[in-house]
């Protein structure tokens, strides 16, 4: 079964059409690359798939759940359980230490103190910033900020961790230890990764590439 | 004379009494007066006044006219008296004529003393001290006037046997007694300025109980001062078609010793000249007159136009003024005050409305 | 320099307002606010004050002078004497006789003030028709020996046409006057109060019983060329001929004594008045760093195309002052408004306190306007100071290259030091004795106390934030983790809050002070079964009295076992009148009337010269047992020795009391003020009352429960415009904390969507900012009614005693304080729910 399943999928904002008719779906532990120029409509795909973002028409099933009929409430469940995602500016919350932030999701689960933290010290032992734990994100550098954002978007255990340009913002070698992170934690997990990138670089590290332009994808 | 009764007046009934209706006196022929004490105040009688007009002159050749006047007057309703009094000053080379006018009721701030002359409102005073007589009065602040007045010649009383006639009414009458002449010095201030003045007024002090007749609306009256020693006080009530009640008219000589000769008013002539119509009342006064008597003429000429005092108070407006006396050939023979009452509506119905 | 600016203007600032136009109105409406509830203060102030010195000026205009006597009534004599000094000089004097009187009304002899009081002013209308150019239509001598004149408006307000009859009290008879005709108005002059009822001097002379009487004299003095230094001359002049007689105060020196009387009462009314100035600005600067940090990527683009920081800086200075000039006027239209209200609320007031009911108008002056304009600009720069800085300091490249992270704020307004050290400073202040002036004190050291306590305790609150930790939900950790790590927009509205908290504590804390001391004193004073007094004593200023004839009739009546009459009058002492009082001393001994702050030898009344006095006159005159003290009296100058002080809450302007012999011989006067009277045992005060209240209509008549029940009552009255004050500071306060918490969520837009991201429902992250709200309010209620306790005892021990004279018990109402906490803790929680609801409902950004 298909962990995302997105069909015909169109968005307008006012009278400009930001994604007409996109189809595209995903299989368990599959790796996808995202490519395409600014404004191509990969945001507002990636935000249509988290429920972040509503779409016109057509259809987006995470786990055979319909993302588009869900309420508020069914919504921010799924995303507690079936979605994780990481973004170019990381956004930890700058008031949490590194710790905390990786702690929410299992808080927002109801799972018990001490298994949230045994979790949470495994995966920053894991994505190699455990000695950083009670560190406010900022004093984290670039890269290690990306860890733990990493860490928080599959200490859930996702099925399906959405990537925005996860290597954006990063020098290339703290780049390229981020996306051997997604791709080892995607492995070890199972999480399917959908990647949004402009680098050819970051494509070649997942399964498949799909091209966007103009808001649909060449195939 | 009978200057202003600008107050609460009624008109007199028509039966011969000593009194009025509502108990005051009225005028007796052959009345003795006794002073100091009748030149004091007579509160049996409703109305009495002591008048001063005259003529000033500064030392640097600056002429005022000036007139001060306290009235009492008795409220025919509950016998409070109210006094009321008038301040005015015309200034010849200014061209100016500043006045103001003052009701208070008898009591701690206006009195007149039923012993002697000394009579005051606010801080307005006139009172007779020995020979000599001593004004003070002020007009807001601005003028304030300070005179000695002597009496040159004797007091005379007018009328026949003491009672001066205003109309043919037996109560129409009242006692009218006079210096004709008097020499003032003292000090006017006027504004900033300040002159010391010399020259003659004139002062009447008349008391009665009813005045105007029925069917008269006002009445012209002037005080002519010659310079040959000799004085004239002349009056005529004036009906509403603008006719001289005969029986209110009189014309009286004043010879240098201060003998009195009346005349009535078959046996002289007053001819309005010019008239001056006031801005303000809309009144329109015949400001210039001659008056022809026994051969003579004399023409009055004011010195200002516009010397109408304007009852900031009371509402009733008269026009009181200093003139020059001239004669059929032009020349100045003497100084007078003019009075012309009852311009500014009907005086007569007016008093009485009250 | 100066096209950047108008740049930044044209294409940031006016775009924004015309975009973000509903933010815009917030602003507006905030700043607004802040001044509305400032210039509503201040109007409503003057009001008291100007409501005041016109009822007591009565209808005479601006007069020069006005000459009163230092003790007792002016005689008519005495006029003629002035007069006669003032020689030629063109002078107005004008004599007025004055009493208070209330309208007879059958049966309302049970409640304290309620009827209205009226002011009858007995004037010689035949001289006013010298000033007005518009007499009286009547001639006031003819009308009925009755009659009385009054403004147009209140004989339209109570119904009246020419001819009505209106029943007065006046001491302890009724009398009846006719209504002559309305006052005329002229164009140039006031309008005749709405309080006032005219009649003619000697006719009010008669009606009161005073012939040969006069209360005061208004002396005009216009200067003309002929006299052009009349006024001042006048003065001198009748201060020489006064001989201890009169004194000639001038028109400062009459506002001074409505001051002086009225200060306790504005006292509170000016405190408020900062106390609002104070949250408008943390509103303020909380709205306009709002206004920041959604440009701030706007402002990052134009710095990096070359516009210099001081061309940011001065461009949002000019458009904080744009905004100040706008909400400054929407401001001042509001405040005039409220003002009205607050108008009313302090006339009933000033109606209890000193008898002087006037339904004042609050007028606004074009310069008051301006003022409060300016003002609004000021706070508006003030605040958009730091905004503008952080502005202009923003580093282009920290935000466009990454996402910003919420603004910190200055160091200095993180650190909880300057906040410790004002109070610090506060507490040291608070030391300092009073400034002595004019015979009267001002605790000036304790004002400025309470200034900086507030801001300081509230800054030092913020520290308070930090002890949120731990929580086991998501929601709760996230709210936790904002307040633990305070941003200066958190230590902020906690300030405000605390202020505001603070202030309404202390107000409090004064009340029940009062309340309780008042109760205290009222057992032990109101001993007596039945008290008497004019129906017409309306008020601590009124003039009625009880004639002896009518106190030796109601001695007859064989149910009374003890009867004490208490008379008094009033004499000028420096800084204001001074009741002098005859008393029973027998009586107040036997039942130990007087609750002393120093007890006099039990047989103090056998010397002659011996007086007690009430403790706010000791305080105002700094006497104490011992000290001499000179009483001015129609027999010349007497000097008394203080030989004890007895607490007194009944007034403020101070009391000497003598033994009633010493009085009637010194003040020739035997009429009664007040009158005790015990019941013998068994006797029933309710039937004795109603006895003597039928057979003297004329009288208040109160028992003991009755009276102490309407004491309590009128106190409460005092106060209740207080209440309402307070009401607006806490409303201000908490819309204050909804304000920063809507500024912290659009700071924290992006972490709101990594919130959604994580799985936060809308509803969690509403709940995570009512938390922070909650927190917010917590901090502010603990630090604020920690604070406010000592701000309370400030104004009781510090500022009452100073200013006042009064010791007071300190009283803490603790049910009182901790509803208050709930309260704004339930408001502060409810307005945070409603900002997180709608900060969940903020659009997601679009990524890059």
């Amino acid at each position: 079964m298909s962990v995302l399943l997105v069909s015909d999928l169109t968005r307008r904002f006012d009278a400009r059409p930001i994604l007409r008719g996109v189809s595209m779906s995903m299989r368990r532990g599959e790796r996808v690359a995202l490519l395409g120029p600014s404004g191509c409509g990969k945001t507002t795909l990636l935000n249509c798939i988290g429920g972040l973002d509503r779409a016109d028409t057509g259809t987006v099933l995470v786990n055979g759940r319909d993302i588009g009929r869900m309420s508020s409430d069914e919504l921010a469940a799924a995303r507690r359980a079936e979605l994780g995602s990481v973004f170019q500016f990381f956004h930890l919350l700058p008031t949490m230490t590194a710790f905390e932030n990786v702690e929410l999701p299992l808080k927002l689960l109801g799972i018990g103190k001490a298994e949230r933290h045994e979790r949470v010290l495994r995966l920053l032992d894991r994505v190699g910033v455990r000695h950083r734990g009670d560190a406010l994100p900022a004093q984290l550098s670039g890269g290690e900020m990306q860890r733990v954002a990493v860490a928080r978007a599959v200490i859930h255990r996702p099925a399906l961790l959405l990537a925005d340009e996860p290597t954006g913002n990063l020098d290339s070698k703290s780049g390229a230890q981020a996306l051997a992170l997604i791709r080892e934690v995607s492995e070890e997990t199972g999480a399917a990764v959908l990647l949004v990138t402009h680098s050819e670089e970051a494509a070649r590290t997942c399964h498949r590439v799909l091209r966007m332009r103009d808001g649909a994808l060449l195939e | 004379m009978m200057h202003k009764l600008l107050f609460i007046l009624i008109c007199c009934s028509a039966f011969i009494r000593a009194e009025t209706p509502d108990g005051f006196a009225l005028p007796q022929a052959g009345r003795a007066f006794h002073f100091p004490r009748d030149h004091g105040s007579h509160p049996e009688f409703r109305t009495e006044w002591w008048y001063v007009t005259g003529h000033l002159d500064a030392a640097d050749g600056r002429r005022f006219g000036f007139q001060v006047t306290f009235f009492r007057q008795a409220s025919a309703k509950n016998g409070v008296h109210f006094h009321l009094a008038h301040c005015a000053l015309s200034d010849a080379k200014g061209k100016t004529f500043t006045h103001e006018e003052r009701l208070n009721r008898e009591g701690w701030d206006a009195a007149a003393s039923t012993s002697a002359l000394d009579v005051r409102n606010g801080n307005w005073s006139l009172r007779m001290d020995g020979e000599e007589l001593h004004l003070s009065s002020t007009i807001h602040a601005e003028i304030e006037l300070t005179l000695n007045l002597k009496p040159t010649k004797p007091l005379v009383v007018f009328g026949k046997d003491g009672v001066s006639r205003k109309g043919a009414a037996p109560g129409a009458a009242s006692h009218y007694l006079t210096w004709p002449r008097l020499d003032a010095r003292g000090t006017v201030r006027a504004g900033a300025a300040s002159h010391t003045v010399k020259g003659e007024a004139w002062m009447d002090h008349e008391f009665s109980s009813s005045q105007l007749d029925e069917g008269q609306v006002g009445w012209d009256w002037a005080a002519i001062q010659l310079h040959d020693q000799t004085e004239i006080m002349v009056y005529r009530m004036r009906r509403a078609d603008g006719s001289a009640d005969t029986a209110g008219t009189t014309l009286a000589w004043i010879d240098a010793k201060g003998g009195v000769r009346h005349l009535d008013s078959t046996q002289f002539s007053w001819t309005p000249l010019a008239t001056w119509t006031s801005a303000q009342t809309k009144a329109r006064y015949p400001v210039s007159a001659r008056i022809e008597a026994e051969g003579r003429a004399f023409v009055l000429r004011p010195l200002i136009d516009d010397q109408e005092l304007r009852g900031d108070v009371t509402g009733l407006s008269y026009w009181e003024g200093a003139c020059d006396v001239l004669d059929a050939k032009g020349e100045v023979i003497g100084r007078a005050f003019l009075e012309l009452a009852g311009y500014a509506g009907d005086l007569g119905r007016h008093l009485k409305a009250r | 320099m100066m096209r950047d600016v108008l740049i930044i203007l044209r294409q940031c600032a006016l775009r924004h307002w015309r975009l973000a136009w509903r933010q815009q109105v917030m602003l507006l409406t905030i700043l607004a606010l802040g001044t509305a509830v400032h210039v509503a203060m201040r109007l409503a102030n003057r009001s008291a004050l100007a409501g005041f010195v016109r009822f007591s000026d009565g209808i005479t205009r601006d007069s020069d002078w006005t000459v009163r006597a230092d003790a007792g009534a002016l005689k008519m004599e005495w006029l003629r004497e002035m007069r006669v000094a003032l020689g030629s000089r063109p002078v107005t004097l004008l004599p007025v006789i004055e009493a208070t009187v209330v309208p007879h009304i059958a049966d309302a002899a049970g409640s304290v003030n309620a009827r209205p009081i009226w002011r009858l002013v007995g004037m010689d209308l035949i001289a006013l028709q010298n000033l007005a150019r518009k007499p009286l239509q009547q001639d006031a001598t003819a009308a009925p020996n009755d009659t009385v004149y009054v403004s147009d408006a209140m004989a339209r307000r109570q119904g009246w046409s020419v001819g009505e009859k209106i029943a007065l009290v006046i001491d302890d008879r009724i009398a009846q006057v006719t209504l002559g005709g309305v006052m005329p108005v002229a164009p140039d002059m006031p309008s005749p109060p709405d309080h006032l009822l005219l009649m003619d001097l000697p006719r009010a002379q008669e009606l009161l019983r005073r012939a040969d009487e006069i209360d005061r004299v208004e002396v005009l003095a216009t200067a003309g060329a002929a006299f052009p230094n009349l006024r001042a001359d006048v003065g001198t002049v009748l201060t020489t001929v006064a001989q201890g007689r009169w004194r000639v105060l001038d028109h400062e020196d009459r506002r001074a004594v409505a001051d002086n009387m009225t200060s306790a009462f504005r006292l509170n009314l000016t405190i408020l008045s900062l106390l609002a100035l104070l949250v408008g600005g943390y509103l303020t600067f909380q709205a306009l760093d709002g206004v920041v940090i959604r440009r701030r990527e706007e402002i990052a683009i134009l710095r990096t195309m070359g516009v210099t920081e001081r061309a940011v800086k001065r461009a949002f200075l000019i458009e904080a002052a744009l905004l100040g000039v706008c909400a400054g006027v929407i401001g001042v239209a509001l405040g005039w408004l409220a003002a009205q209200g607050a108008v009313l609320a302090v006339a009933r007031t000033m109606t209890t306190l000193y008898g002087a009911s006037s339904a004042t108008f609050a007028e606004l002056h074009p310069a008051e306007a301006a003022a409060g304009i300016a003002l609004c600009v000021l706070t508006s720069l003030v605040a958009a100071w730091w905004p503008a800085r952080m502005a202009a300091a923003t580093m282009p490249a920290a935000v466009l290259s990454r996402h910003p992270s919420s603004w910190q704020g200055g160091r200095i307004w993180r650190a909880g030091w300057i906040g410790l050290l004002l109070c610090v400073v506060a507490i040291t202040l608070a030391q300092f004795p009073p400034l002595r002036w004019n015979g009267s004190r001002v605790p000036l050291g304790a004002y400025a106390a309470a200034l900086l306590w507030l801001p300081g305790a509230g800054l030092a609150a913020g520290a308070l934030l930090r002890v949120f930790r731990g929580a086991r939900g998501a929601v709760l950790s996230v709210a936790f983790s904002h307040l633990r790590r305070p941003s200066v927009r958190h230590r902020f509205a906690v300030a405000a809050l605390v202020s505001a908290i603070a202030m309404t504590c202390g107000m409090a804390i004064m009340i029940a002070s009062f309340d309780h001391t008042m109760r205290g004193w009222i057992t032990r004073a109101m001993r007596a079964d039945i008290y008497l007094s004019s129906a017409g004593a309306q008020s601590a200023s009124s003039t009625h009295v009880i004639s002896s004839e009518t106190v030796e009739a109601i001695r007859k009546d064989p149910r009374i076992a003890e009867l004490a009459a208490l008379l008094e009058t009033r004499v000028t002492l420096p800084g204001g009148q001074v009741h002098v009082l005859g008393i029973d001393n027998a009586f107040a001994q036997r039942h130990e009337l007087h609750a002393w702050v120093r007890e006099p030898p039990r047989d103090w009344w056998l010397a002659g010269d011996a007086a007690l006095i009430n403790e706010s006159l000791g305080t105002r005159l700094e006497l104490d047992t011992g000290s001499t003290i000179a009483l001015p009296s129609p027999r010349g100058e007497q000097t008394f020795r203080v030989v004890g002080v007895y607490a007194d809450y009944g007034n403020e302007r101070g009391s000497v009391a003598i033994p009633q012999p010493r009085f009637r011989v010194l003040f020739g006067k035997d009429d009664a003020w007040r009158v005790a009277v015990m019941l013998k045992p068994g006797a029933e005060a309710e039937a004795v009352r109603a006895g003597i209240q039928k057979a003297h209509p004329g009288l208040s008549v109160f028992t003991q429960a009755h009276l102490r029940g309407e004491a309590l009552r009128i106190f409460q009255q005092t106060f209740a415009v207080t209440y309402a004050l307070e009401g607006v500071g806490v409303i201000v306060a908490v819309a204050g904390l909804g304000l920063a918490l809507a500024s912290l969520m659009l700071d924290r837009r992006a972490d709101l969507m990594t919130l959604r991201a994580i799985g936060f429902a809308p509803r969690d992250v509403a709940a995570t900012c009512a938390w922070e709200g909650a927190g917010i309010a917590l901090a502010g209620v603990i630090a604020g009614i920690a604070s406010g306790v000592w701000l309370g005892w400030l104004l009781i021990v510090k500022v009452n005693k100073q200013a006042f004279g009064w010791t007071l018990s300190f009283a803490l109402p603790w049910g009182q304080l901790i509803a208050l906490g709930c309260a704004i803790l339930l408001v502060g929680a409810i307005i945070a729910a409603f900002v997180g609801r709608w900060a969940a409902k903020l659009p997601v950004e679009q990524e890059a």
